[in-house]
């Protein structure tokens, strides 16, 4: 550890400044690469703009009571982002499972199911999954206008204690206020 | 030139420190440029950095990742590259650190978007130890490695 201390003696003695010029240019060179690379690139991304971002964080975003709302009056259909494991495990009833890997194998399954007006809600695995947001931007693609991120998710429904389907949907939610186990299935 | 053998094994443990992040970073590197955007989505989950910043650090970090891995596979610029490579480690660790302290369910993307590797206590202890590595390649390397 007293190893460490020497890092600042040597950056401090007159070996500095090779040091600094030669760590700026990497980072400069790096710099008009990535910019070059990313202009020229099919895939490249806006930069300052953020704007697949922006979009992504602008999605609408529902708490706990809109989507027990929305759930009890059959509004619109639950879209679980979460994968297949944990999908079976437990769910909210009448959700249909589409993850972000399986998003193109399953999208036209969906659609044929799904018409474009209907109300999606998304939703992973909590408040911090970012996949809900995902599909949901995926689905925006897909041509479905009128889309929810449920951020509080499987977490906050299950341990809720709202109603749920699945094989063992206690195994990832304490499932602490078991009252309301009434109408299992919705939506579908 | 003295050859004892702790002069040797630090040799050894330079040259095989070198290659070994080298190639770490090199492979990291080359799907984030190809798909920044899967790369910068990953970013985003860890929510640390300002929405505004993520697409650049996006564009950027995996070029710099490259030139770093590649000059230190050539032995070029050990020390200097060593120390940038310390410094994204520290981030790296920084950000796998807080997210496991928040309880974050997100992937890495550490080696591009698809990968799939879930952030974790494993996760950190390996950038940790690469960062160990980095560390003592920028104190004891030397800036132009010679075999």
């Amino acid at each position: 550890m007293e190893k460490m201390a020497i890092v600042p003696a040597e950056i401090n003695s007159r070996g500095c400044l090779p040091w600094i010029r030669r760590g700026t240019l990497i980072l400069f060179v790096s710099g008009c690469l990535g910019l070059l690379f990313n202009a020229l690139s099919p895939r490249g991304i806006p930069l300052m703009g953020a704007e697949p971002l922006r979009e992504h964080m602008g999605l609408p975003r529902i708490g706990l009571p809109e989507a027990w709302e929305l759930y009890q009056g059959r509004q619109g259909i639950f879209v679980d982002a979460r994968s297949e494991e944990e999908y079976r495990s437990g769910h909210i009833p009448g959700a249909l499972l589409l993850d972000r890997e399986r998003f193109e194998s399953g999208i036209s399954a969906f659609q044929e199911l799904v018409p474009p007006d209907t109300l999606l809600v998304t939703y992973c695995s909590g408040e911090e999954c970012g996949s809900s947001s995902e599909v949901a931007q995926l689905l925006k693609g897909a041509g479905y206008r009128t889309l929810r991120v449920f951020s509080g998710g499987w977490e906050e429904w299950s341990e809720g204690g709202f109603p749920v389907d699945g094989e063992n949907p206690q195994a990832l939610g304490p499932a602490r206020g078991q009252g309301r186990q009434e109408d299992s299935d919705a939506s579908m | 030139m003295g050859t004892s053998l702790p002069e040797r094994l630090e040799a050894g443990l330079i040259l095989v420190g070198r290659i070994l992040l080298g190639l770490v970073f090199l492979s990291a590197s080359l799907s984030k440029i190809v798909d920044p955007a899967s790369f910068s989505r990953a970013i985003a989950n860890y929510r640390l950095l300002p929405p505004e910043l993520v697409n650049f650090f996006a564009v950027v970090v995996p070029w710099v990742e490259l030139l770093c891995g590649a000059l230190l596979l050539l032995g070029q610029w050990v020390r200097t590259c060593s120390l940038l490579v310390s410094c994204l480690l520290v981030l790296f660790v920084v950000a796998v650190g807080a997210s496991i302290v928040r309880g974050l369910d997100i992937q890495c993307g550490c080696f591009g978007g698809g990968s799939g590797r879930q952030v974790g206590l494993r996760l950190l202890a390996e950038d940790a130890l690469y960062l160990v590595l980095s560390i003592f390649l920028t104190i004891r390397g030397r800036e132009s490695e010679r075999r």
